[in-house]
């Protein structure tokens, strides 16, 4: 292969893709081709069109709560200017959504509506949870726990449950799109409070096409759950989590839910 | 009872639950909430993420909106964010964000199915 | 199922699912898009295995972006050979275009969709390159389609036919031929006489290119969209698209075919009538009789 002859295809193709991914279709700027005037024009707006209904198409699907907080109309617009200033990385759809809820936090036009981008994150947990590999916790986890001292040991999370610690009560949000007669006035009630949530997502294991579910941890679990994500051992977990903690039933719902993938041993420090 | 003993003595009754032996996905369940009830032209996958690979996440057609860029219009929610009631701007703006919490919970997603 | 005999495929839709699974009709193939069933842990899964138990699946492609002059994804091609190994497909497909290039400090930008290559030497190397990588990963051969384009480069060495041909030679790939797309094509260059002008790309392909090249043919419809014809396979196949496909059976022979129809989706008897078209066209050039799609 010549060197000279790859630089030259890779100049053509960054030149049509920053065309089509330019804010206006710039004819002039997608490079030498065949076609002028209206003809190249048509032509890159059927690129610019194609490239940006998959976007939106994979994006309505993953962030079905934003999608009714803005209606379709508003959530196109978001999705046309997310997909220019975040053009996909991968060529899976399945992670085009990934940089949305950092990005809705920038557009001033939504600052309003503050909670958005947690919603929008509570989603994409909820898009990346249905995917999730199933568990891999054995019993000799379990055996584990029974024969070692709590402060030598800690729990890892399998991928099948996610937390998210939100400024806002994303839960009592997300909840009220899954109704049909919801509440609204407590919503906003609660916005108001501005009481933040812990939101527990995971998925239901043995039926791969059952929903999602997403609950708010009260205090404790939700300080219980913040210590084993920084690492801690079980035993300042517990500490963290203090008195109204229920480990046990705690413990039962996590193997029998599959939210654990290992008991391990934390090196002596 | 102190921490090892409640560490201990919960797992060993749930080993002897015996609730480790998860049942293998069921594809006939799939099967019947994918595409179960389905109307023509419908797309009954949107409420369950789990059936995004049927409903067609990929494509290799071209879409007939081809004038298509909404980008320009300011971002005016029509949807539930009116039930909602926005902040006034300056309410929003005071309301403390929690980055840290932020950080952690996407470096969380990142890490899975990658 | 008489896969071994049978040549038709249909893509496999949601809407028509129960009905398909009520009536089992009789074809030589199903095709999926490959992307959609990258993650082995979803639903999609589930359905996609429990479809391989009684039909071959042929597996499209619509992201690997072989003609692009940064380099594959790793990461997908990887996916792409897990959903082989598990699946076993009868194909695997992706098309001749790229949609991955720089992009400043992102790295790189994916375009979601197919964009044109131009059809130079150096063109014809990163093609050649990728499709050898795959292949080697895949440890198969792939089937590389040709676009329909809605922009031509003007840098340009070689005739699409020749280019086509050059890659089957140096790579040892397939071609997946998409003669609704040649259509387009010719449409889109407002061709004098467009069927002539497909039958002809068909003709100087035959002659340039060992005969058994051809592993698969897609035949579509397309719909006229603001100065442009589009490719969104959202109609039956058009008479001058049949027309090319019996003209192309007579270079390569039978050759398993697929109805893609993805927009305004017809009903399943519909879209198996067209499928069992393209079988009869197949069993006449045969000249043995078949049984036609339910």
């Amino acid at each position: 292969m010549s060197a000279p002859g790859i630089a030259a295809e890779t100049e053509r193709q960054r030149r049509l893709l920053a065309a089509i991914f330019a804010p206006q279709a710039d004819a002039a700027a997608c490079g030498e081709v065949c076609q002028d005037g209206a003809r190249r024009q048509a032509g890159l707006a059927a690129y610019r069109g194609n490239g940006l209904a998959h976007a939106c198409n994979a994006l309505r699907m993953q962030f079905p709560t934003v999608l009714a907080m803005l209606g379709t109309q508003a959530f196109d617009a978001l999705c046309a200017r997310y997909w220019r200033a975040c053009p996909p990385r991968r060529g899976d759809l399945a992670w085009v959504g990934e940089e949305l809820p950092a990005y809705l936090a920038t557009v001033e036009d939504l600052a309003q509506w503050p909670w958005l981008p947690d919603s929008a994150r509570l989603d994409w947990a909820a898009w990346q949870t249905s995917r999730a590999a199933p568990p891999r916790i054995s019993a000799a986890d379990l055996q584990r726990l029974t024969e070692a001292d709590p402060a030598d040991l800690t729990l890892q999370f399998s991928a099948c449950v996610g937390h998210l610690d939100s400024a806002w009560p994303i839960v009592t949000i997300h909840q009220a799109h899954q109704q049909a007669d919801a509440d609204w006035a407590a919503v906003r009630q609660a916005i108001a409070a501005g009481t933040g949530q812990t939101a527990c997502i995971w998925r239901p294991l043995g039926d791969p096409s059952a929903a999602v579910q997403i609950e708010a941890l009260e205090a404790a679990t939700s300080r219980w759950v913040a210590a084993l994500a920084r690492g801690a051992n079980i035993a300042s977990a517990l500490d963290a989590a203090g008195a109204a903690f229920d480990f046990a039933a705690w413990l039962r719902q996590a193997i029998t839910q599959g939210w654990l993938d290992g008991v391990v041993v934390l090196p002596a420090e | 009872m102190n921490k090892r003993q409640l560490v201990a003595t919960t797992a060993a009754s749930l080993l002897a639950l015996e609730l480790l032996a998860y049942s293998p996905a069921s594809s006939a369940a799939a099967m019947e909430k994918c595409f179960g009830i389905a109307k023509a032209g419908q797309n009954d996958c949107a409420g369950t993420h789990n059936c995004a690979g049927l409903s067609g996440l990929h494509g290799c057609k071209g879409t007939s909106k081809v004038n298509y860029d909404p980008a320009d219009f300011k971002l005016v929610p029509a949807g539930t964010c009116a039930k909602l009631g926005g902040l006034d701007l300056k309410q929003a703006r005071a309301m403390l964000r929690n980055p840290g919490a932020t950080k952690a919970f996407e470096a969380q997603m990142r890490k899975r199915n990658s | 199922m008489q896969a071994t005999t049978l040549l038709h495929g249909i893509g496999l839709r949601q809407p028509h699912y129960r009905e398909f699974r009520a009536l089992r009709p009789a074809l030589g193939f199903v095709e999926v898009h490959s992307e959609n069933f990258f993650n082995p842990h979803d639903a999609a899964a589930q359905v996609l295995a429990a479809v391989r138990e009684d039909y071959a699946v042929s597996l499209h492609g619509v992201g690997l972006a072989l003609g692009s002059a940064c380099g594959l994804d790793n990461e997908h091609v990887q996916q792409l050979a897990d959903l082989v190994a598990r699946i076993d497909p009868v194909r695997v497909s992706d098309h001749a275009c790229f949609a991955r290039a720089p992009w400043g400090q992102r790295g790189i930008a994916h375009a979601s969709d197919l964009l044109p290559i131009a059809f130079t030497r150096a063109s014809l190397d990163i093609l050649c390159a990728n499709v050898g990588r795959v292949q080697e990963h895949l440890k198969r051969p792939l089937l590389v389609e040709n676009l329909s384009a809605y922009l031509d480069f003007s840098a340009r060495e070689f005739s699409e036919p020749q280019f086509f041909a050059e890659l089957v030679r140096r790579s040892g790939c397939g071609l997946l031929l998409d003669i609704n797309n040649l259509y387009v094509n010719a449409l889109n260059a407002a061709a004098p006489d467009p069927l002539q002008a497909v039958c002809a790309w068909i003709d100087e392909l035959a002659r340039l290119a060992p005969a058994g090249l051809v592993g698969e043919i897609h035949l579509a419809g397309f719909s006229a969209q603001q100065g442009l014809i589009i490719d969104d396979h959202s109609r039956p196949v058009s008479e001058h698209v049949w027309q090319a496909y019996a003209h192309a059976l007579g270079h390569f022979d039978a050759v398993p075919t697929l109805i893609e129809w993805d927009e305004h989706l017809p009903t399943l008897s519909v879209l198996l009538g067209e499928a069992a078209r393209a079988a009869a066209l197949c069993a006449a050039r045969r000249g043995t009789s078949t049984e036609a799609a339910a």
